[in-house]
């Protein structure tokens, strides 16, 4: 009995020790692929593409630290608004200039998002480009519009950056010194050219999301006028302008509404969806919610402040109010069509059947409310599942780029190429989309550039833009005395944990002013 | 004559064997207070020849001779010598040995005599336990010993307790390794008190090592009761209480809050004839029971014990929507089936349920919303036509009923607080229903092999299993639009947890001389599985990954001694584990420790006042891996993160997981200890004292992001961080004595010094910090753990008092660059305490004891950060009010109402933590034994007791005995669910 017992116990211990190594082998995680062979197959090089895309909708859409307001706020079309004058920080912050801290989260998190998808991209980049894959040339053209796209939004908003294009190995890769701007342009544009030349014309897109060759030849034109190289936009403009992919909507009010997303004049579109169901238990701060949170963040603040009958809108969160110089400007160009597309003023949201009651507010006074409210972008009833949570489950598409911004930059190329007429056609074109006449035929030169400017600050109000061209037309400072802005704001504060986790570089890397 | 022939022809026999003259066998019954005690060491003296008693006591001795003397021996009690004499049978009473220092206490896969140590090792038994008025473990270990710091995560019924064993020696989780009756335990917090034997608290690192990778932050072992052969014994005993807030906190009442608004400009706030005082509202008194049965006793050669326990508590918020009920089953039942194979069981099994409120959150959390909202908001209207109109008008637009109490009376909405404020009694009560179901079982088998003396070889199998079902339902409501629910919402998470450990090991004992030598081999396999097979919110299921480790272990010990005197210990640990890089599977930790008996040494002179002395010194290597989800030296490609799928308009999308580290190594926590023990008058007097260091190198942090620029894009793998140092002294004294007049007095107090700094971090560019706990609107966060600072310690700005001219707060430029922004803050404050003490007061006379247990800690901060920065309307603490800049020339302690915001990430914020609490208070009557008896009771005892109803601080919050649930939050008040005083009546019976 006894020697059974130990026989036994000396049997049971060599099987144990017989199969250690296996037993301690960790198994991948479940869901999870092996990097090295991943690539090797079409399919899932296209789901990697499709993660890229995913990037770019966490970033442009993300609760409160979205790259849309963070470059919307510095310009003048809009406020921070929002609960009161402390209500995300962050985000006032960047609206009232003097406050914006490296640290400020928001900034620190589209700092992040757009070198993720870059690295995203590089990853891709990387490992399909010495392939032998079907859609080798497409992915590449498509991934490299990504990279470019993120780095032109980057050095706007940042100047000398970290050009990294190559996906680091490890702990020693993460340093990496600033490049300066010049050579981040370069960069961008031999990515676009790589785009132009692999991109499908629209109709040639898999899906309705997917960039094509006019997207990447009007983001080169773009990019060109940046750097004031207005002859050589030209040529990418005039291709998307002849060509017959891209037009204006015949409406203003359409350019924004459900029924015509990913329509002719978009020409790069990040799209939201409500089949996620989000209430208030499965919410997801932080992001990946799929549907656009920033629609109820946006909506004109509830809590008997504003009242919203006869408008077809919603309540939210009271953030992104228009200013009284947009508000004055609509006024003074008598634009009506588009105004009604883009903001509501007091008075007209009074006789809509709404109400303003600023008792309601914090203190007695509606922050950042200076007499209007915004429509484009605004909680419409029609944008939103009726099944679930109304709040939660905006499907808006952010329109980044539109035909109407491409036909507005190259007018402004025409102008500064000293061709007004050209300039005045494309210019007239926005206008007349608006409802509004053809401009003096006489304008021209300085004239007709102060018009490009008016007609631009109209028609991509609250969409980013603004505060980006002040900077680069040097009208920053005049246009914007005596809200707080000075020279330092001209680019973001490159973010504390950029600096302080990247080995390569010191606080003498940060941009002047911070 | 046949008879005398054979006796002539045996004796004839002894003589060829060379047997002294007249040889014969003894046998006789070894027993412990009438009651059998198997095991007992029988040996005749100055020979080999020897035995031990059986499962009955009862021993056959062969080969005695007539004059022999018998030595008897068992670990705990009196060693008698026992001439022979001629007789043949000898009973043979044991003497218990009151002399603790032959106490024997657990280590590590065994036993050991306490004067044998070498180790820092504080024990508790059962005698501390039994008169306790405890519902959980984690508390009994409260104040009890030097070195161990448990800090309640909540005072919720049924949140349990961070425990931590000389300071927190990792960047991530320290909680010690738990092991119950010789299994790893994921927590204690199932465990019934009454179930258990004794507590040992492993300290130092030699004890621990023998733990190898699990060891670095000390081991918990803990032994449940066992039954003894004998008659059947049964207790019962029974607590009823009730439990209520005890504190001093007070916030601003209405005409106060409507002058501190209106002097910040917000003269919106007028005072609307409401005066809610909030904490009185929120909190009210709750029962709670408890009631524990057992049984034990033995039957031929096996004996058992068999319990069941019952506890039932109610919160002191939201009523039966905050509560715990608990019963615990446990069957430990051991036989000796041969005197070669023993075999036994020890499981336990326990249900619990437990409703919980929304807490430790910083912006939605029921106690935080209570410190904030206006006074100016009824707790309930008064009558319907009082509620506004306003209120009902959003209800109605959102298509969401009101909030009622049962009554149908409707809660108040907040008068002035905006944003996410909600009333506390409505947030308690009809918002959110947080049902938690468990059901916990561990249990041990094992089998012990006795083949020839000396040797024991076992092999214990341990499985642990767990399945805890959440469930959280959030009603429809509109408070706000930042507080507000329009669709009923549900969310589901059920967790399986799966553990087996499989040990084998050898042990044998020698003795030559004086020379006694023990060793140990073993080797062990473990595996654990955790699944999340449900995660669900409304619709939306989410893809958690389950989390597997597998680990195999080699151990061994040698412990050796020479006549008690001098004392030798050597242990060696290697761990294979699946968490590590290929290349770094392995970790080995070696110990070693040594002792001298100063006392046993002829020169000592056995007439003075000391009675014993020891000092022993120790130095061992342990791991830890608690921080390691694995594979970090691989980078895959994923779909799913945080749980969601990544999805772009309903495709598929991809990305990868992080950037490998193929470097990572173990965590090693090196620690050396010195320790002297000591006893005097007569043994009345025992004192220990310890000094130890623990540094922990290669500290394995598991935020990538910490070390990772954004621009790399994704994030690194997990990271050896830096260096962390804890180190102090620790005193433990005990003076026990009965007076002739029957007066019986004991009077145990422990102090403990703690020091913890980061010495060294790694990776990170200097002067840089790790960001732990977040704050409202605080993007620096205000925990950080930084080179030359204590782990995870408070950050933000450094006041230098309040602008007498402006009432702004005057913050420091600590980097001198003239300006004052975020690169300016800095330490501001420790949640570390630099003193630990506790202790306890027994009296008894008669029938009547008196227990006083107390616990406290010194120089700890506490900081603040249910302050909302985006919410200007919202209460404050009362000095806020008190001590505020009021004027030009006004030399306050705190801003002026309008500049009140500023102070929220600065060290106006934090306070002194250091508090001491009378944990229990306790007094108890013992029936007399004869009447008792006549009762047919064995005994009886009756006792009322106050528990955690004294407390002295300085602390202004609710409950200076602050804890939280995660590592890098110790000391941050979201808004503590503060510890409720109990008021008890107990009774135990034994039949």
């Amino acid at each position: 009995m006894k020697r059974i017992f130990l026989t036994f116990l000396g049997v049971a211990l060599i099987g144990v020790v017989a199969c250690e190594d296996e037993f301690t082998e960790n198994p991948p995680p479940p869901g999870t692929q092996d990097l090295e062979t991943f690539f090797l197959e079409e399919a899932n090089v296209e789901t990697a593409v499709i993660g890229v895309y995913d990037l770019m909708q966490l970033n442009y859409g993300r609760d409160w630290h979205s790259a849309f307001l963070v470059k919307l706020l510095p310009g003048d079309d809009a406020n921070a608004a929002g609960g009161n004058s402390g209500d995300q920080q962050q985000l006032q912050d960047i609206d009232d200039y003097t406050n914006v801290v490296s640290s400020n989260a928001s900034i620190a998190s589209i700092w992040d998002i757009y070198y993720r998808t870059i690295a995203l991209s590089n990853l891709i980049i990387e490992n399909v480009q010495d392939s032998s894959l079907s859609n080798r040339d497409r992915v590449l053209a498509e991934v490299k519009f990504m990279r470019a796209w993120c780095y032109f939004e980057l050095t706007t908003m940042f100047g000398d950056i970290p050009l990294r294009l190559s996906v680091p190995q490890g702990a020693a890769d993460f340093g990496i010194v600033k490049s300066p701007r010049a050579d981040i342009y370069a960069q961008i544009e031999s990515d676009l050219a790589d785009a132009i030349a692999g991109l499908p014309n629209r109709a040639g897109t898999a899906d309705n999301f997917r960039v094509s060759k006019g997207t990447a030849e009007a983001l080169m034109g773009k990019v060109l006028v940046f750097q004031e190289k207005y002859s050589e936009s030209l040529p990418f403009f005039q291709n998307v302008i002849t060509g017959s992919d891209y037009d204006l909507e015949p409406n203003p009010e359409d350019v924004w509404s459900v029924d015509k997303e990913f329509g002719i004049e978009s020409l790069f579109e990040i799209g939201y969806v409500s089949t996620s169901g989000r209430d208030w238990g499965n919410i997801a701060w932080g992001g990946r919610n799929e549907s656009n949170l920033h629609i109820q963040l946006m909506g004109p603040r509830g809590d008997g402040i504003f009242g919203l009958d006869g408008t077809g809108l919603i309540n939210g969160w009271g953030f992104n109010l228009p200013t009284s110089k947009l508000l004055m400007a609509f006024e003074d160009a008598g634009d009506v069509v588009r105004k009604a597309a883009t903001v509501m003023t007091e008075a007209e949201l009074l006789a809509a059947g709404g109400s303003v009651d600023p008792s309601a507010a914090t203190g007695g006074v509606i922050w950042d409310y200076e007499g209007g409210i915004r429509i484009k972008y605004a909680t419409k009833e029609e944008d939103t599942s009726p099944d679930g949570v109304r709040e939660l489950n905006y499907t808006t598409n952010f329109r980044l780029f539109r035909y109407a911004e491409v036909l507005l930059l190259a007018a402004e190329a025409y102008n500064k190429t000293g061709q007004d007429a050209n300039a005045r056609t494309e210019l007239n074109k926005v206008r007349n989309r608006a409802g509004l006449a053809d401009i003096d035929g006489a304008l021209s030169g300085d004239n007709l550039f102060e018009a490009i400017v008016d007609e631009k600050y109209l028609e991509l109000a609250h969409e980013g833009q603004r505060f980006w061209d002040l900077v680069r037309w040097g009208r920053a400072a005049t246009e914007l005395s005596g809200t707080g802005y000075s020279a330092k704001n001209d680019l973001f504060p490159i973010p504390i944990t950029e600096i302080e986790k990247n080995t390569e570089m010191t606080m003498d890397d940060q941009n002047p002013g911070y | 004559m046949k008879i005398s022939m054979l006796k002539t022809i045996f004796f004839g026999i002894s003589i060829l064997l060379g047997v002294g003259a007249q040889a014969q066998t003894v046998t006789g019954k070894v027993t412990d207070a009438d009651l059998p005690l198997p095991g007992a060491s029988i040996l005749v003296k100055g020979t080999t020849n020897g035995t031990s008693s059986d499962f009955d006591g009862n021993y056959t001795l062969n080969d005695v001779p007539s004059d022999a003397i018998i030595v008897v021996s068992y670990i705990g009690f009196v060693t008698q010598e026992i001439p022979v004499e001629g007789r043949s049978v000898i009973d043979v009473a044991m003497v218990e040995d009151k002399n603790s220092l032959d106490e024997v206490v657990v280590v590590g896969y065994g036993t050991k005599k306490k004067s044998l140590l070498t180790g820092a090792i504080s024990s508790v038994d059962e005698k501390q336990i039994k008169n306790t008025s405890n519902q959980r473990v984690e508390q009994v270990l409260q104040g009890r010993t030097s070195g161990v710091f448990v800090t309640t995560s909540s005072g919720s019924p049924g949140q349990g307790a961070q425990i931590r064993v000389r300071g927190a020696g990792s960047s991530g989780n320290s909680e010690p390794l738990y092991i119950v009756d010789g299994m790893k335990s994921s927590s204690i917090a199932t465990l019934a008190p009454s179930d258990i034997e004794s507590i040992e608290v492993l300290k130092d690192a030699a004890s621990a090592a023998i733990y190898g990778t699990e060891g670095a932050n000390g081991v918990i072992l803990i032994t449940t009761k066992r039954g003894r052969s004998g008659d059947i014994k049964v207790n019962f005993s029974t607590q009823l209480g009730t439990q209520f807030v005890n504190t001093d906190m007070e916030l601003m009442n209405a005409s106060q809050f409507v002058q501190y608004m209106n002097e910040a400009g917000v003269t919106s706030v007028v005072d609307n004839g409401y005066d809610t005082n909030w904490i009185d509202e929120t909190f009210e008194s709750a029962p709670i029971t408890r009631y524990d049965l057992s049984v034990s006793g033995g039957i031929y050669k096996t004996s058992f014990y068999a319990s069941m326990g019952h506890v039932e508590q109610e919160g002191i918020v939201g009523g039966d929507n905050s509560s715990f009920t608990r019963k615990t089953f446990r069957i430990n039942v051991k036989s000796e089936i041969t005197n070669w194979l023993e075999v036994g069981f020890n499981g336990t099994y326990t249900l619990s349920d437990r409703f919980g409120i929304q807490e430790n959150n910083d912006t939605r959390g029921v106690i935080q919303n209570m410190l904030i909202i206006d006074p100016l908001t009824p707790v309930i209207y008064p009558s319907f036509a009082d509620v506004p109109q306003s209120v009902i008008d959003n209800s109605a637009a959102n298509g969401v009923p009101l909030l009622t109490d049962g009554n149908g009376n409707v809660y108040g909405y907040p008068s002035y607080s905006t944003g996410e404020v909600i009333n506390p009694v409505a947030y308690a009560n009809a918002i959110d229903r947080t049902f938690t179901d468990e059901r916990q079982s561990l249990y041990t088998a094992y089998l012990k092999l006795k083949p020839i003396d000396g040797l024991e070889i076992t092999t214990r199998y341990g499985r642990e299993s767990g399945d805890i079902d959440i469930m959280q339902t959030i009603n429809p409501y509109f408070v706000s639009s930042e507080a507000s629910n329009t669709e009923l919402t549900t969310i589901q998470n059920v967790f399986d947890n799966r553990r087996w450990l499989w040990e084998n090991f050898v042990t044998y004992g020698k003795s030559i001389g004086k020379h006694n030598v023990k060793a140990l081999l073993g080797y062990s396999a473990e595996d654990r599985d955790n699944f999340t097979p449900v995660s669900r919110n409304g619709t939306q299921f989410n893809n958690i990954a389950p989390f597997f480790d597998n680990m195999t272990s080699v151990f061994g010990r040698l412990s050796y001694d020479y006549d008690g005197k001098y004392l030798f210990e050597a242990s060696l640990r290697s761990d294979t584990s699946d968490k590590f890089p290929t290349d770094n599977k392995t970790g080995t930790f070696p110990a070693f420790s040594a002792g001298w008996v100063v006392s046993s040494e002829d020169f000592w002179n056995g007439d003075g006042f000391l009675d014993y002395l020891k000092v022993r010194a120790s130095w061992g290597e342990n791991g830890s891996r608690a921080n390691l989800s694995g594979n970090s030296d691989l980078t895959f490609i994923t779909t799913v993160l945080n749980g969601l799928d990544i999805n772009y308009l309903g495709n598929v999308g991809a990305q990868i997981t992080g950037f490998a580290n193929p470097n990572l190594v173990w965590e090693t926590s090196e620690q050396l200890n010195f320790g002297i023990d000591l006893r005097a008058f007569n043994n009345k007097l025992s004192f220990t004292t310890e000094y130890y260091k623990k540094t922990t190198r290669d500290a394995i942090v598991s935020d990538g992001s910490l070390i990772t620029p954004g621009s790399a894009g994704f994030v690194s793998n997990e990271f050896n961080a830096g260096t962390i140092v804890n180190q102090g002294f620790e005193f433990e004294l005990g003076y026990t004595d009965t007076t002739e007049g029957g007066f019986r007095y004991s009077i145990n107090a422990n102090l403990s010094t703690l020091d913890n700094e980061v010495t060294e971090i790694l990776f990170v560019p200097e002067g840089t910090s790790l960001v732990g706990a977040s704050a409202p609107q605080n993007p620096d966060g205000v925990t950080r753990f930084a080179e030359g600072q204590p782990s995870w310690f408070f950050y933000g700005y450094q006041t230098n008092g309040i602008d007498p001219a402006t009432g702004d707060v005057i913050r420091v430029d600590t980097n001198n660059d003239g300006t004052i922004n975020n690169l300016d803050k800095t330490f501001i404050g420790s949640p570390h305490p630099d003193v630990l003490f506790g202790g306890n007061v027994n009296l008894a006379y008669k029938g009547f004891d008196l227990n006083v247990q107390f616990q406290g800690t010194l120089g700890n901060d506490i900081m603040s950060t249910y302050h909302q920065p985006s919410r200007p309307i919202t209460n404050k603490p009362i000095h806020f009010f008190n001590d505020r800049w009021t004027g030009p020339g006004d030399n306050a302690s705190y801003p002026g109402a309008g500049s009140v915001i500023q102070s929220y990430d600065t060290d106006l914020v934090v306070e002194d933590g250091s508090y001491m609490r009378i944990k229990q208070l306790q007094l108890g009557y013992t029936l007399p034994v004869s009447f008792a008896n006549k009762l047919k009771l064995e005994s009886l005892r009756i006792y009322v007791s106050l528990d955690d109803y004294f407390t002295f601080t300085k602390y202004r919050g609710l409950d200076p005995e602050i804890g939280n649930f995660n590592f890098n939050s110790i000391g941050v008040d979201r808004g503590f669910y503060p510890t409720a005083a109990r008021a008890l009546f107990g009774l135990s019976l034994d039949f």
